[in-house]
């Protein structure tokens, strides 16, 4: 997701040529169909001429390049922004390995060889810090505090490589993706957006946290923006960024229930009609003792709904504040409040992509 | 649906009856009356499922809890003003003919009083509540009793499923039984401090939306309870005693922690000893506990549970 919109940024706001290095699934796309469909571009012949496309595949040794292109790849980059990833929580171990560090190796590797490479940007997650509570710093990311989901921890190894490199990084660590602020579109319906569908669904139960717990949620304009500003205007090599919202900014967790209740009823009266309960924030132990009833008695449409969230939720139970020091007092995330409704209304519009 | 307290009046005498025939777990697993392991319905708390033989055997349970409770309290048939008979099920009438007609006017309400010698009282038969709905009656016959002159209401429910019939709903195992309550003007014991019942009628259809009103149980019960418990100015812990339906043991478990209150106040003994009937298991349990010497006087007591239909309810009593 954040990845789409970095590359929109770039194309709109800068003059640099880019290369995309794209896996299987966008094998069939041309530039302008890439432009118009992924990245929501008219595809003018200025814009199609700043593109170039490569099929590639990050888990695979040389990118899965041919040598030549690799090579020839390689003599002309000069930056490298590096997206991909998988953002599922539930993989195992090795799966989200393969995508998130093994792939990080290969583009490692493959950097070292690009000789006028000036930077290097790994977005991962402000999530690393796993299981840890209370103030999280930039500079700190070593803990022993474990992850509460294989995502987190591969990403937590991805970031130990590129540190580990000699290469002029800069990690960006995101917080949660949420939508466009000022339209609500997103073109990937995560946990959070999931979590909303349930509770449109009257499926909503329990909520494993704690009430106060600050939801950090993003703009992916803001965080593109600000990523591609930091990468081309601001970069020093070395530096870890969180890019957050802020407790001032966000919502409680019992505050971001309210509001999509609140929301989902504006926009919806014969959901609202329906009268569904909001759902109790709850201990760990009582969601898990539902989560296990529900994989207990085989039932697949609660094992979906609560398995979505069991592999995110705990979170809810590690309150965490994020120094931010790393932005140089770059603008600050815009509140939660300012645009959720936007991102309610645009999941219900399109049925949670269903419809888009 | 929130009711002040009837504090002059209580609930005097209960009692129960439960089926001769019972069977394990593996035995309801074997006729195909479970469709859960018997692994999981155990860990859920269950061990029995109560299993009445056939209709009469059944009505014979009803009017025995109900004299037994007469007998107790020594009241004669006057004292008696209402007289309800509660069922959970939804027993919609057969389609007869017109030659057919006159059994829809066949009413157990009225054979029930006629067995019970009440020929004064105002019998009335009450249904779809589900397992709220003997708390319902209880409600509605103290505000009678504290309005009217008769100073008792006897209120009698109970269910019995089709011999064969599927016995786990919504992961509970289900028995048959019968009970009988006196609400009494001035009883020594029980009274009612307060009743407070949520209602959600959008959830009408149970078989539809079995998956909704399984993701609202948890929610609309803490609400529930919590909703009671305030509104007769008390706190959680001043309740010395949830009296539960017998629902899984597991499902108390969660709503023990949702409500932050220890596991061991919830008095679920009668989980795996009898499972869960759809509407007397308070009444059940309150009998079971008195016998047991669970009771000291004063002790709060926070009955809740579940009813189809949907409605979540509370009855707080003062033992």
């Amino acid at each position: 997701m954040a990845g789409r919109e970095i590359t929109r940024v770039l194309l709109t706001r800068t003059d640099v040529q880019l290369t995309l290095l794209l896996h299987d699934t966008g094998r069939a796309l041309s530039r302008p169909r890439l432009l118009r469909e992924v990245f929501r571009l008219e595809p003018i012949p200025s814009l199609i001429r700043r593109v170039r496309l490569v099929q590639g595949d990050l888990t695979k040794p040389g990118l899965g390049l041919a040598s030549r292109e690799n090579t020839d790849l390689a003599r002309t980059v000069d930056g490298i922004i590096h997206a991909a990833a998988t953002t599922r929580f539930d993989l195992a171990l090795a799966e989200a390995r393969r995508v998130n560090v093994l792939a990080s190796q290969h583009l490692v590797r493959f950097a070292k060889n690009c000789h006028n490479l000036t930077r290097f940007a790994l977005l991962s997650t402000v999530f690393v810090s796993g299981r840890r509570q209370g103030r999280i710093l930039e500079s700190e990311r070593t803990h022993r505090a474990g992850f509460v989901n294989t995502y987190e921890q591969s990403k937590y190894e991805a970031e130990a490589y590129v540190e580990s490199s000699d290469l002029p990084y800069v990690i960006y660590r995101l917080s949660t993706l949420v939508g466009d602020s000022q339209t609500g579109f997103t073109s990937h319906f995560t946990t959070p957006h999931q979590a909303l569908r349930v509770m449109h669904l009257g499926l909503a139960s329990l909520v494993p946290g704690l009430p106060d717990y600050s939801v950090d949620l993003i703009p992916t304009d803001w965080a593109a923006a600000t990523i591609v500003n930091d990468f081309l205007n601001e970069f020093q090599a070395g530096r870890v960024v969180h890019l957050v919202a802020g407790a001032a900014r966000s919502y409680s967790l019992a505050q971001v229930i309210d509001a999509s209740y609140d929301r989902l009823g504006e926009l919806d009266p014969a959901w609202e009609a329906r009268h569904y309960p909001k759902p109790a924030i709850a201990t760990q132990a009582a969601f898990q003792l539902l989560v296990r009833s529900a994989e207990q008695a085989r039932d697949p449409l609660m094992i979906g709904v609560l398995g979505m969230l069991k592999y995110f939720t705990e979170q809810f139970s590690y309150p965490k504040d994020f120094d931010t020091r790393g932005l140089n007092g770059a603008n600050a995330a815009p509140d939660i409040r300012e645009y959720y409704g936007r991102v309610v209304a645009y999941c219900l519009k399109t049925k949670w992509g269903r419809s888009a | 649906m929130p009711t002040a307290g009837h504090r002059s009046v209580g609930i005097s005498h209960v009692a129960y009856r439960l089926p001769r025939s019972r069977k394990t777990l593996a035995a309801l697993k074997r006729s195909k009356q479970v469709r859960s392991s018997v692994k999981f319905l155990s860990e859920l708390g269950f061990t029995y499922g109560y299993l009445s033989q056939a209709r009469e055997d059944f009505d014979e349970l009803l009017v025995g809890a109900a004299e037994e409770v007469l007998g107790d309290s020594g009241h004669s048939p006057a004292q008696i003003g209402t007289l309800f008979l509660y069922s959970g099920l939804n027993s919609s009438a057969p389609a007869a003919g017109n030659s057919a007609v006159l059994e829809r006017f066949r009413y157990p309400v009225a054979k029930l009083a006629d067995r019970l010698n009440l020929p004064h009282a105002n019998a009335m038969a009450l249904s779809q509540q589900g397992c709220s709905g003997l708390l319902s009656a209880i409600n509605l016959a103290a505000r009678m009793v504290q309005a009217g002159d008769p100073p008792a209401a006897l209120c009698v429910a109970g269910d019995a499923l089709p011999k064969d019939a599927n016995r786990e709903i919504m992961y509970n195992v289900m028995s048959d039984g019968a009970a009988a309550v006196l609400v009494e003007r001035g009883s020594p014991r029980n009274q009612i401090v307060t009743f407070h019942q949520l209602g959600q009628p959008a959830y009408w259809d149970s078989p539809q939306q079995e998956r909704e009103l399984i993701a609202a149980y948890f929610p609309m019960a803490q609400r529930a309870i919590c909703g009671a418990v305030q509104q007769a100015g008390l706190r959680l812990s001043d309740i010395r005693w949830i009296v539960p339906s017998n629902v899984s043991l597991r499902s108390w478990t969660i709503l023990a922690e949702l409500l932050g209150i220890p596991a061991n106040r919830i008095w679920s003994k009668n989980i795996a000893r009898v499972g869960h009937t759809v509407c007397c298991d308070h009444v059940i349990n309150l009998h079971d506990m008195a016998r047991e010497g669970a009771l000291s006087t004063g002790d709060h007591l926070l009955l809740f549970t579940f009813g189809f239909g949907a409605s979540w309810t509370s009855l707080i009593l003062q033992h």
